[in-house]
């Protein structure tokens, strides 16, 4: 009986050990309630240690009343659905409470958490390196060494044993963080927690104050705390964020850029078919065929490509930028490059990409046809007209994504015009659930760091892709040209983004 | 610039009786997937019959009667859905025949109080396992741990790792044992 149970655990039960079973289970009492005990037991450590499935009725309640004003008739329907994802989500259709900023070194014990990977409530277990994540409530945390960190929400973590520090100011003050001896709430900036295995916790507060209990503790301060007694003062030995950011020297991983083109030619023009250069690629540049224009008349004004020189300012530290770039004509000018790896938008994964542009007086266009702008849209070839997703920036300089049938989603803000400017963005796909697009474009005063923004100008809702989007097409359209430059694409925002390294400075 | 604000700073009302529901469906989870699991002893299966069985139960939820028990109305239809997801599956794949699924299916509603102690007294014996110990347990029941995965990451063979698991498990056994013993006795 303990064999067929423990084979029955592991999930190795042959067909005639599951009838044995049965046979033995049959008429015995004894023997279920055995099999009883054995199979709360399996249940239950299922439910303990797995991770936890948040229940949010508010928020499925929510989303139905998102739909109430249209579809009152469906309302039922709609409950149902939505309180099915929630009841049991399935991993992926759980609430991201918090973003992985940086992975540097790290091996996971739980596990791998890529850089740029939304993070669901649940254990995350570092063996070694340094790991920086961002709660969606504005805390920030890194994890040093042997450390496990449990999410449980926006605004509130465990630490179960290792080592963290700390930092919410502003808006993310009154962050939680809950160890075995101490609930720490963040009174507006910054300290150090470690947890012995032991359960001894060390507080350090490095700015500002930290409550703990109903007392508070002052910057320059530290505590430990053990079961049973009172705590005692100790010294501040925790080094402050920024440092620890310094210590770990976040670098640029070109390395892992996936698709690059920096338009590296000398100043002329060519045929689309001689710019070859660049990564990822499975062919040149190529004008659009007459089954990808929506008009017969959206013939292009040239179909030639001129390489220009010095039309950009690029204040960001990109050696590309300054050697050459793409000028898109007047009139209408869409070229497209085949990717050897499309953007899989049916698996699980993370695409960041950036672009540099420069649109002269942009915002002070007369609104014309055909719309003033360009466009970077990534496409399907198996399937053109369907799914897409394209970035670019409105006529009222509010950054733009757009996605296809799937809708348009806009930048309450606008940008400064009359710059270079740089596009970044962030596509989360997911296999099952949500894909989630992200984008912001950064003028030249804005100052780009080691890890993403926790403000977008813009992302998508509701958005569910499942193309293989395989085609990036460069489209510029009204009334004067426009220069392109650096398209970059990689998993991760230091493969795409431009940083000084730490010992430039 | 626009402030993507999380989730939880919107919330919308909640009508006091779904609510209520609600909370009954979430709080009987557990209790309702140990049921689930025991008639069809396969980890995805159990999970996706849950799934069915909440959805069915919102669905019903007009005819669940206040102050009555919501485990045993819920494990009604988990019952229900069980039988269905049975007739769905190869004969090969089956492990309990009728008879002992309905012995099974009755002894776990007279059980619910105690197999709810059980989970009580788990918890606590968990945090008395040593931290290797632990550890290993936390690996393979996270969601998708496996016995293979872990002999694969530590090196070990699946049956070494096989028998240790099964260790630790009688372990925790004996200790819930002894912790319902003294419970009763206090």
């Amino acid at each position: 009986m303990n064999d067929l149970l423990r084979k029955l655990s592991d999930g190795t039960l042959s067909t005639d050990e599951a009838k044995e079973l049965n046979e033995l289970l049959r008429g015995n009492p004894e023997a279920c309630e055995i099999y009883l005990n054995h199979i709360a037991l399996e249940a239950q450590l299922e439910r303990e240690l797995g991770q936890p499935r948040v229940i949010s009725p508010v928020r499925a309640i929510r989303s139905i009343s998102r739909y109430r004003a249209f579809a009152k008739p469906l309302l039922a329907a709609a409950a149902v659905i939505t309180l099915s994802f929630f009841l049991w989500p399935a991993d992926k259709e759980q609430r991201s409470i918090a973003t992985m900023l940086l992975a540097e070194d790290c091996q996971w014990r739980s596990s791998v958490v890529n850089e740029g990977s939304r993070l669901v409530p649940g254990k995350i277990q570092l063996s070694s390196g340094t790991a920086i994540l961002r709660f969606d409530g504005g805390a920030e945390a890194i994890l040093r060494g042997e450390t496990t960190l449990e999410l449980l929400s926006a605004v509130q973590a465990r630490l179960i044993t290792g080592e963290v520090v700390i930092r919410a100011e502003g808006d993310a003050a009154g962050f939680k963080l809950l160890t075995p001896v101490s609930e720490l709430t963040d009174l507006g900036t910054e300290f150090a927690v470690k947890v012995q295995r032991s359960g001894v916790t060390e507080l350090q507060v490095l700015d500002g104050q930290v409550g703990y209990g109903d007392a508070i503790a002052d910057a320059g301060h530290a505590l430990r705390f053990e079961a049973g007694k009172e705590a005692e003062a100790m010294p501040v030995t925790s080094p402050r964020f920024t440092d620890l950011i310094q210590q770990a020297a976040p670098k640029e991983r070109r390395d892992l850029m996936t698709h690059y083109d920096g338009f590296f030619y000398d100043a002329g023009t060519y045929q689309p078919s001689d710019i070859v250069k660049g990564k990822g690629w499975a062919g040149p540049w190529r004008l659009r065929q007459s089954s990808e224009r929506r008009l017969p008349n959206e013939i292009d004004s040239t179909t030639d490509m001129r390489i220009v020189e010095g039309g950009l300012h690029v204040p960001w530290p990109i050696p590309g930028g300054k050697l050459g770039g793409l000028e898109m004509p007047a009139g209408r000018s869409f070229r497209l490059r085949p990717m050897k790896q499309g953007i899989d938008m049916a698996a699980e994964g993370i695409t960041y990409f950036s672009l540099i542009t420069y649109e002269p007086e942009h915002g002070k266009k007369r609104r014309t046809t055909p719309v003033e702008g360009v466009r970077l849209t990534f496409r399907s070839s198996a399937d053109y007209w369907n799914e897409s997703l394209s970035f670019g920036c409105q006529q009222s300089l509010r950054p733009l994504i757009q996605a296809g049938a799937q809708g348009n989603f806009a930048s309450a803000a606008a940008i400064a015009d009359e710059q270079s400017l740089l596009w970044i963005g962030k596509i989360i796909r997911r296999a099952d659930g949500e894909d989630e697009v992200f984008f912001r474009i950064y003028g030249q005063a804005d100052a780009l760091d080691y890890a993403e923004p926790a403000t977008w100008h813009t992302s998508t809702r509701g958005l569910r892709q499942s193309a293989v989007l395989d085609l990036v097409m460069l489209s510029s359209t009204g009334q004067s040209p426009r220069i392109v430059d650096e398209l970059r694409i990689g998993p991760t925002w230091r493969s795409v983004v431009p940083m000084r390294m730490t010992n430039d400075k | 610039m626009i402030v993507r604000f999380p989730d939880h700073r919107s919330f919308y009302g909640v009508s006091e009786n779904s609510d209520q529901f609600i909370q009954d469906l979430t709080a009987s989870q557990n209790s309702l997937y140990g049921y689930i699991l025991s008639l069809l002893p396969d980890r995805a299966a159990a999970q996706d019959v849950l799934q069915e069985v909440s959805v069915t139960a919102w669905q019903k939820r007009a005819d669940f009667q206040p102050g009555t028990s919501f485990f045993a109305w819920a494990s009604k239809i988990a019952y229900f859905h069980v039988l269905s997801h049975r007739r769905k599956m190869s004969r090969d794949r089956l492990v309990f025949d009728d008879e002992v699924l309905d012995y099974l299916a009755e002894r776990q509603l007279e059980r619910e109080e105690e197999v709810s102690r059980r989970g009580l007294a788990l918890k606590s014996c968990l945090e008395k396992l040593p931290a290797t110990q632990k550890q290993l347990v936390e690996q393979r029941y996270a969601t998708g741990g496996s016995v293979q995965d872990i002999a694969a990451k530590e090196g070990k063979s699946v049956g070494a790792i096989s028998q240790t698991l099964y260790r630790i498990r009688e372990a925790l056994l004996r200790c819930v044992e002894q912790h319902l013993a003294e419970e009763e006795l206090a």
